[in-house]
């Protein structure tokens, strides 16, 4: 019984890592395109500290934003290909633990070393240190959300892809997600209580975890069935 | 069992002949009572009511942004709506509804920005102000859009509509979310001056006008859905009789 | 009304191109939502006519097929 209800996401989530791991360059990239971007700001705006601080909190918000999108959108396209989209919908499990399983993944993957790099582009930005902490942890909860929100448009998307209808559909779902994430690292930066929006990002995860996988399985399903 | 009496109410409701039938002898009258409200609104808010104290004007042109505002909001919440009744009950009619509502909603929507855009340079010195409102009414411009663009991903039509009503809940969900959160972010707009309970702090010889125009867009909206319903029931009925008969019949009457 | 000529209601104190824009550009658009179904709808008819006629053909060539079918 236990295993019908939890079975399938630890087996998806170890897959999708696995898979990631083999095809190392899919992991790779949009963590350089992150890096890369944030590299090329200060040549565009000005190299200045103050200028660039002012930006910070805003900026790593929208290259964690930028860098989701572009790789949320084969979350399931793999699968649909080589036919283990059918094996999922056919499982007796629940559907979404797989969804789950393979959304984790992703956040493993992608979301969580974007945390674990954030420092520098931190340093890179003349982010003063007392707002590491905040945004770190912003970055942890805001990507999560930003997996789960973007599955559902990439399993939405999934019969025609073509990254503008992914990026129409999921961007105003994200809004939120970026007004909050970068709120926390501002409200550090000035010394205000951080914990406000930070606390709101972890009440959108709870929504997100809840919700999300609904809509990710129905879509899924009617990418299978038209 | 389902072939008691209250599900074959039900089953008639949503059949698109008896929609395509009622609406033909609603229209007129519909029609009527639009055009009524839109002139008489129009005329008095912009040639009869007094101008803004501070605004002077220029301030006339909310009667055409709170209402088109107003009722692209309600829309997107209907579009939702209706396509949670095509998804429960599998009602054709419903998703049809659904979906003429997407193309009106996303031009209302396009109403507001643009009316809100010119109102805001005599008024605040810009064309563009990030503040809450604005900013919440470009995210439903785009989740209109989103709701439109994703009819192109799916060929068949059945499989087309349950995508678009999935995004539309999801949508409907997140439109508070959106709207607290960029209000929370920025608070530029005014505050709402249409509460509804509690009085106004508008005058009323410039609220009336308002109320007006208010509902002459909402009927205005009952009008296009109606229209676009009717050619959607078209398109997709054409292979049956009664179409058929409707079309030999007005070329005969013609 | 509260303007005292026609040439003070479009002028509006300075701010009248920029009422009167919003007007005509609503106005447009809400003319377009009103035209383009039906539009559609005539479109439909057209199209739905073209398809009785084929099917009326197509039935006549049937017939006669089989008529002549039936005599020889």
């Amino acid at each position: 019984m236990s295993n019908f209800i939890s079975g399938g996401f630890k087996a998806y989530l170890y897959r999708d890592l696995l898979l990631s791991v083999r095809d190392k360059t899919d992991l790779v990239k949009p963590l350089i395109f992150f890096l890369l971007i944030a590299a090329l700001v200060p040549l565009a705006i000005a190299p200045e500290a103050q200028r660039l601080a002012k930006l910070a909190p805003g900026l790593i918000w929208m290259l964690a934003v930028l860098a989701t999108m572009l790789s949320i959108e084969r979350l399931f396209s793999d699968d649909l290909n080589d036919g283990s989209l059918e094996q999922m919908l056919l499982s007796p499990n629940l559907l979404i633990m797989p969804v789950l399983g393979k959304v984790t993944a992703h956040w493993l993957v992608i979301g969580l070393p974007l945390t674990l790099l954030s420092p520098v582009i931190g340093i890179w930005f003349s982010l003063p240190s007392v707002a590491v902490i905040p945004m770190m942890l912003s970055l942890v909860l805001g990507t999560a959300v930003l997996s789960l929100i973007g599955a559902v448009g990439a399993a939405l998307t999934l019969p025609r892809q073509g990254g503008v209808l992914l990026a129409l559909l999921v961007m105003p779902l994200y809004m939120p997600v970026l007004i909050f994430g970068s709120a926390t690292i501002q409200s550090a930066v000035d010394g205000l209580n951080w914990i406000g929006p930070l606390a709101m990002l972890a009440a959108f995860l709870a929504i997100a975890i809840a919700l999300c996988p609904l809509a990710i399985t129905a879509g899924l399903r009617l990418a299978k069935n038209g | 069992m389902k072939l008691n009496v209250q599900w074959t109410w039900f089953h008639r409701l949503g059949s698109p002949r008896w929609f395509y039938q009622k609406t033909q002898r609603w229209l007129p009258w519909l029609s009527l009572v639009m055009l009524t409200l839109m002139v008489t609104g129009l005329v008095w808010g912009l040639a009869f009511a007094p101008p803004d104290a501070k605004q002077g004007n220029s301030f006339r042109i909310i009667y055409l942004h709170v209402p088109a505002s107003i009722v692209a909001l309600a829309g997107y919440y209907f579009m939702a709506i209706a396509g949670a009744i095509g998804l429960i009950w599998r009602i054709k009619l419903s998703y049809m509804l659904m979906r003429s509502a997407a193309p009106i909603g996303a031009a209302l929507t396009f109403i507001a920005l643009v009316t809100g855009a010119i109102w805001g340079k005599p008024t605040w010195g810009a064309y563009w102000v990030w503040d809450a409102r604005i900013t919440s009414m470009l995210i439903l411009l785009f989740l209109y859009l989103g709701v439109m663009a994703l009819r192109n991903t799916y060929s068949n039509n059945e499989v087309a509509d349950k995508a678009a009503a999935i995004l539309s809940l999801v949508g409907m969900v997140n439109v508070p979310i959106i709207y607290k959160s960029v209000d929370w972010w920025q608070t530029l707009h005014q505050s709402a001056t249409i509460k509804l309970t509690g009085a106004p702090s508008m005058h009323p010889d410039m609220f009336m006008p308002l109320v007006v125009m208010i509902l002459g867009f909402y009927s205005f909206y009952a009008v296009s859905l109606f229209l676009f319903t009717r050619a959607e029931i078209l398109r997709r009925e054409c292979r049956t009789s009664w179409v058929k008969q409707l079309v030999t019949h007005n070329l005969v009457e013609k | 009304m509260y303007f005292e000529s026609f040439q003070q209601l479009v002028f509006m104190g300075g701010h009248g191109v920029y009422v009167w824009s919003s007007v005509y550009i609503s106005l447009v658009v809400l003319g377009g939502l009103i035209l383009k179904p039906l539009c559609q709808k005539k479109q439909m008819f057209k199209n739905i006519q073209v398809q009785i006629d084929l099917q009326k053909a197509n039935d006549k060539a049937l017939n006669r097929g089989q008529d002549n079918a039936s005599h020889s």
